[in-house]
């Protein structure tokens, strides 16, 4: 679920008469991604394999398809008096002769024979039916003849390349050897260091729209973790910090229910109705969210005041950070927007530092220690020391002359020792240009990062003044107008700013914190397969 | 008279330039997306990132010059009526900045996904970076402007 699906590289050498068979097994399995390793790739450099060349045999086979399509149309103007030609059917037939595949031949030539009969004797439905298998006989053809395009050749050999997950391994070899009556060779190996094997993830089905969010930026590689799993909790989290109401938290978790429901009772709805009631499960994460950020902060559809805000603070070096317990809107009528802007920051710092440990888990995983002990441990353990010096020493942090004559510890443990093992580990390793230039990067971005989640402050902000401003325009009118004037209102709120935070949300998902754990340069697993028209 | 004009005054830019920044980016995003759109529909949904940041920007004009009118009774001083003022000059030039940049960041990475759909997540850093322009701004005038009509803080 974290990981994506283990991969096996499957290299296959089969005699070319069973070559068709075998694709035909492997488009069924569906697991089977084609691609060309660099060795082989090698191999043709050095002419040991030659690229097959079935251009001639392309043109051939479309222009059967085209009279197959010619004779359906034929087929399907004709009544049973009026008998169609059997011109486009005779075409086809001819043009089969060149094909040099007798089995395959065989099978078709019967079909049309079947085909010819029933149009003979009137049957035309039969005849449909023949046809429509006609097509789909050789549109299978077809498709196993562009795949084969991709394959290479040696001797009377086709020798192709490809990646399955590896639960389905052994079933496809087996499947391989009987289409090719044992006429093939097949080499199963592990992914080595410079491959890049597609990517399947296995998110569970209640998550897949974090996912589809998560993958929106890219697809993880075969070596990263599933964002989605990560995703899911800390996106609600922050969506709920920033669209912090009781009212409208609720109301987005009565849509969330509906729609649930909506999608029990099945039906048929829009794209976009669609899509909202595809997502059930996500508006119910995200209003259940709203409703914990609604109580700490004591807004219920913009009046604050009716609910105590709840709150605690924790205490990180010399400053308290309150969690809740003040409404934003009376903090700003009252000029003190200091706390709010802690409590931001404090959330970017942890989901910052959650992403680093990510990073870290990420390099553990696969093994790559000296990595880790030069990227994600110092990189985590700087930005925790500025953190904590942060909170510590507040405005005398700038203060540089105290900073290096009172807390000369605190600067060596948490600057000097992470950032010279950063430097140095990473400039032995890679060079110390790369390593200046990474350091650099990474202190400066971080902070930066960190700063960004001060949106998190204006966010909410805005949001309250929003539903507060609806709140003072009612005022002095009679109660349905006011009722009207902030059910207006709150509809306004829950559309545009909903919009505004959750493209927010994604935002600081997508930037701040992908960035320090997730490249999203997967490739995407696109198994052979057989399209409906009878190949894709 | 000088401290009556500039609160009004400061409300007219505070919800002006952000308004003609956001216009100018939705109106350059949303004619390339309706072009693109034609190509390729499915890269809307996705490139509609842009029209929605840039609507932002004039939400946040909004709600400064919200403030401000909430404000404009507390304000006897003129040193509160320069605070209004220069709170909404930074809203108004950091919208008007934060548009300049998702009108040609976003209508080109509505382009780019018209030939590469997969430019996306890497171009809309883009998008998103010039919009945290405009919100840097709301949040330094949110700051200026609650100070405007309390008395100081004592530390």
């Amino acid at each position: 679920m974290i990981k994506p699906l283990k991969m096996k590289k499957i290299r296959a050498i089969t005699y070319r008469p069973y070559f068709h068979r075998v694709a035909a097994v492997l488009a069924e399995s569906g697991v089977f991604h084609p691609f060309i390793s660099s060795e082989a790739e090698d191999w043709l450099r050095k002419g040991l394999v030659r690229r097959v060349d079935v251009s001639k045999d392309l043109s051939k086979i479309d222009a059967i398809l085209g009279s197959i399509d010619k004779a359906a149309i034929e087929l399907s103007e004709a009544s049973s008096i009026d008998l169609p030609s059997f011109k486009s059917l005779d075409e086809a037939m001819k043009m089969l002769e060149d094909i040099e595949d007798e089995g395959y031949l065989c099978r078709v030539k019967d079909l049309l024979e079947e085909c010819r009969k029933s149009i003979a004797e009137g049957y035309i439905d039969t005849a449909r039916s023949s046809l429509g298998k006609l097509r789909d006989l050789v549109g299978t053809y077809r498709f196993s003849l562009e795949f084969m395009s991709s394959t290479l050749e040696v001797c009377d050999c086709i020798v192709f390349e490809g990646w399955t997950p590896a639960g389905y391994v052994e079933k496809l070899c087996e499947d391989i050897k009987r289409a090719s009556e044992g006429y093939s060779i097949v080499e199963v190996t592990d992914p080595g260091e410079e491959d890049h094997p597609p990517t399947v993830i296995e998110t569970p089905r209640t998550l897949k729209v974090f996912e589809r969010l998560a993958v929106a930026y890219g697809l993880p590689s075969y070596h990263e973790f599933n964002p989605a799993i990560f995703f899911s909790i800390t996106f609600p989290i922050i969506f709920g910090l920033m669209f912090a109401d009781v009212g409208h938290g609720l109301l987005l978790l009565i849509l969330g229910l509906a729609c649930i429901r909506a999608k029990r009772m099945g039906g048929e709805y829009g794209e976009i109705i669609g899509y909202f009631v595809d997502n059930g499960l996500f508006f119910v994460s995200l209003g259940v969210s709203s409703i914990i950020g609604g109580l700490l902060y004591g807004d219920i559809f913009g009046f604050h005041g009716v609910i105590h805000p709840i709150g605690f603070s924790i205490r990180i070096g010399n400053t308290w950070i309150p969690i809740g317990g003040y409404n934003p809107v009376a903090m700003l009528e009252h000029g003190n927007l200091m706390p709010m802007f802690k409590f931001a920051l404090f959330v970017g710092a942890i989901h910052i530092t959650l992403g680093l440990l990510i990073n870290l888990a990420v390099k553990l995983v696969n093994r790559e220690y000296l990595e880790a002990l030069t990227e994600p441990i110092p990189w985590l353990w700087l930005y925790v020391g500025l953190i904590y010096m942060v909170f510590t020493l507040k405005y005398d942090i700038f203060n540089i002359v105290n900073l290096f004559s009172q807390h000369l510890t605190m600067v060596i443990v948490a600057l000097v020792i992470p950032l010279a093992l950063m430097i140095l580990g990473k400039g032995l390793l890679e060079g110390f240009m790369e390593a200046a230039s990474f350091t650099f990067e990474a202190v400066i971005s971080t902070i930066g990062n960190t700063v960004s989640y001060g949106r998190v402050m204006a966010l909410l902000l805005s949001h309250g003044m929003m539903s507060s401003m609806f709140i003072q325009l009612s005022h002095g009118m009679s109660l349905p107008v006011q009722i009207a004037v902030i059910a207006l209102g709150t509809f306004l709120v829950m559309f545009i700013e909903g919009l505004i935070v959750f493209v927010h949300t994604v935002r600081l998902h997508w930037v701040e914190w992908f960035s320090k754990f997730y490249k999203g340069e997967g490739i995407e697993f696109k198994p052979l397969r057989i399209g409906k028209g009878g190949y894709v | 008279m000088i401290e009556d004009l500039l609160p009004v005054l400061s409300v007219l830019i505070a919800s002006g330039a952000p308004s003609i920044g956001a216009i100018y980016a939705i109106t350059t995003v949303g004619t390339t997306m309706a072009g693109a759109g034609t190509e390729k529909p499915e890269i809307l949904t996705k490139a509609l990132i842009a029209v929605v940041l840039a609507e932002a920007i004039a939400i946040y004009g909004l709600l400064t010059s919200f403030m401000l009118v909430t404000k404009i009774p507390t304000i006897t001083t003129l040193a509160d009526s320069y605070k209004a003022l220069i709170a909404s000059l930074i809203m108004g030039i950091s919208g008007l900045s934060a548009a300049i940049g998702i009108a040609r960041s976003g209508s080109a990475m509505a382009g780019a996904m018209l030939e590469r759909p997969e430019t996306f997540s890497k171009n809309v850093v883009g998008v998103v970076l010039a919009e945290a322009i405009a919100i840097y701004g709301l949040l330094v005038a949110f700051m200026l402007i609650a100070q405007i009509g309390v008395a100081p803080i004592p530390h």
